[in-house]
Parts: structure tokens; sequence; C-alpha cells
């Protein structure tokens, strides 16, 4: 099987055949080692949102899955980074499966995300509330934080449903999107 | 995948619903293959999830929705503010009985320790003092034992090549009974080369081994 490093870092020259010797080896998965190690503050965010706090078997599988497939990593398919999130993401829905779809409930494996985490998200949110529309806003935190119905919310606000779900999807839209 | 499905459609539509996009087969099989969409929908999620957070205010809320969160207050009545006093007074209690608790621990331990001299033959005038001296005063006479020594940090491990390292819990490398690395060791690539053997699920909780073989403690 042909090997390659991951585009982040200085790759190892192979034979014609596609295969490397033992040294090459070696260089090579030093290198991804070092890739990964240098991924891994970006993972953790990544899993830090997609659990809604730390979760550090999500990050461990991740980075051992990473490790176990080195040798199927192909830089033409994508960068790294995109490549470990997939991982991240898959490992995410086994171990949620394999904790009853309660990934919330191990406290062994789960800790509070740094204090710093929680405000830099909350600042984020904060800013991409304040650059929406005020009716957007209104719907967007009546449903979302308020847990009105949409029928609710038209009848507070005098609007039709169907203009409600679309100030609702608008604002969940423009809320990745703001200015963070 | 069908050419009339919309995956962000039936995110908006599981979100309506009060469902968790994640839990969809349909939606994850969308996001094993797109990237970029699975970085927006985490995002996004986390985001809402934030907004969904009862107990603190996002900034840039304006004030009307201030004012409106407030007048729900009122409507509520007081049961939200009396809980919360409630749970207040329960911390502090609890701070005040754990604090007693290890006054009350720190204080027998001298008691013990001079019981146990007097016991011993040697310190026979402390025995009538000791009550009065309380642990506020303690004396350190020369009859008085010392306290304990702090426990001395336990050395970095020497990891051989091929040890099997097991891993408890996610954030703590236990190396054998008496040495631990640490995660940020890990993180900060002392922990060069690893492969894993086998792992198991014992109920909720994962166990993994794994072998290591190049420790580079730099």
């Amino acid at each position: 099987m042909p090997r390659s490093c991951p585009s982040e870092t200085p790759t190892t020259p192979t034979r014609a055949d596609g295969t490397s010797d033992a040294g090459s080896d070696t260089t090579c998965d030093h290198a991804f080692g070092d890739a990964l190690v240098a991924l891994t503050p970006r993972l953790r965010g990544f899993v830090r949102r997609l659990c809604l706090r730390d979760d550090d078997d999500v990050v461990q599988e991740c980075l051992t899955r990473a490790w176990r497939s080195r040798r199927a990593y192909r830089p033409a398919d994508g960068r790294l980074e995109a490549w470990l999130l997939k991982i991240a993401f898959r490992a995410y829905l086994d171990l949620r499966g394999r904790r009853g779809a309660d990934v919330l409930g191990d406290d062994d494996a789960l800790v509070q995300a740094p204090a710093d985490a929680s405000s830099e998200l909350r600042d984020e949110v904060g800013r991409a509330l304040a650059s929406l529309r005020a009716v957007e806003r209104d719907v967007l935190l009546r449903f979302h934080r308020d847990g009105q119905s949409i029928d609710d919310i038209a009848r507070a606000l005098l609007l039709p449903a169907g203009t409600v779900k679309s100030h609702l999807h608008r604002a969940r839209g423009r809320l990745t999107q703001g200015p963070s | 995948m069908s050419e009339s499905f919309d995956p962000w459609a039936r995110v908006h539509a599981l979100l309506d619903a009060r469902c968790d996009p994640l839990a969809d087969p349909a939606i994850c099989a969308w996001l094993e293959n797109d990237a970029g969409a699975l970085q927006a929908l985490v995002e996004l999620r986390a985001r809402l999830a934030e907004v969904a957070r009862p107990a603190e205010r996002s900034p840039g809320v304006g004030p009307a929705e201030l004012a409106d969160a407030g007048r729900r207050q009122r409507m509520d009545g007081a049961a939200a503010p009396r809980g919360r006093r409630l749970r207040a007074a329960a911390a502090a209690t609890s701070l005040v009985v754990a604090v007693a608790l290890v006054w009350a621990f720190a204080w027998s331990d001298r008691w013990d320790a001079r019981v146990d001299a007097v016991a011993g033959g040697v310190g026979l005038s402390a025995a009538g003092s000791s009550a009065a001296t309380g642990p506020e005063a303690p004396s350190n006479g020369p009859n008085e034992p010392n306290p304990p020594a702090e426990p001395e940090p336990l050395p970095l491990p020497t990891v051989a090549v091929g040890q099997h390292v097991r891993v408890f819990s996610a954030s703590t490398l236990v190396v054998g009974d008496d040495a631990t690395l640490s995660r940020s060791q890990v993180e900060r690539g002392l922990v060069r080369e690893s492969r894993m053997c086998w792992r198991r699920s014992a109920g909720r909780r994962t166990s993994q081994e794994i072998s290591v073989f190049e420790l580079d403690l730099r």
C-alpha cells in the first residue's frame, strides 16, 4: 500500500512501486504524529462543541483511530484536519451509541469545559445574536431559549406560523454566519 | 441519497421538532461525507445550546428581551429565586460543615498524637495541657511527633519499549500502579508512538490498553 505523509508535514520519498523502506515509514510516522499533536487543540475544540462540553474519550478515541489508520490517509482526499474531524464525528456517534444515546452521562470522561472556552462561545453567540434582525432574534430566543412553540410565537407576534418558521430558519442560518 | 433530499431543510425540521439532528441517520450519513457541513452543523448546534442555557444571559441581547424576561420571571412567581436562595444556603451550609470536619480531623490527629505520646511514657506533662492548648496554638515540643510529611511527588515513569499502558480514564495514563502521565504530556508529544491493542467496554466505563513503543521525556 502506498505511503502518504500528511500534507502539513514534509513528505517522505517513496519508491516507484509505491513501497517505502522502514526508515521512511518511521520518518513518515513521526511526521504524522507531529501533525496529530499539532491538531489536537483544534480537535479538542471541535469535540467540545460536538459534545457540548469536553469529552476526553472522544478525543482519545479519535486520535487512536487516526493513528491506526495513518496508512490509509491520502492527502489527496483532503486536509488532515477535515479527515480528523470526520473520525471524531464517527467516534462520537459510536460512543454515544455505546452509552445508550446519553453522551452527556459519563462523568468520568466528561469534564467541564474551560471557562475561557465557555466565555468564548458565549461571546460568539452574543455577537451573532446582535447581528440578527430584531424579529429574527425575538423568534429565535422565544423558540430556543424560552421553549415557546411556533404557534405560540405566531400568536404573540401576530404573524403567520409560516412566517415565524421562515424567521426562525433564517436566524439559525445567520447564527453561524455572524460577525464572529 | 435521493436527489430530493435537502439536508439543511431536514435539519431545520428536526430542530423545529426539538430533535437532535445528530440523532438522525440520514443527517449523520450526509455529515460523514461533508466535513464543511459537519463543522457548520456542529457550530450551529453548539450555539443553539448556548442560546438555550437558562442560567446566564447571553451578551448582545437587547433590553427588550431582558425586560421581557423580567416580566416572565415575575409572572412565574418567586419560585425560581427562592430555589436559587435555597441552593445558595445549602452550598454555604455544606461549606461550613466541610470546614468544621477538616478542623475536627486536624484536631483529632493532634489529640491522638498527644495520647500516644502519653501512653508511650514520653511527654507526661503534655497530658493535662493538651486540651487547653487547642488546635490554634499547638505546642511543638521536642517530644511531639512531627506532622506527617507531604508525600513526595511520584517520579516520572520510565516506560520500556513494548510496555503496556492501560488507560483507565482519558485524562490520565496510568503506568503500572504508582506513576501517571498527565494528558498534557501526551498532548505535548511526550508519548511519541502508541498503538491500541484492544479496547473493551465495561458498563459505561471504557477501558483501553495500548502499547507504548517510545516515550520521549523532553
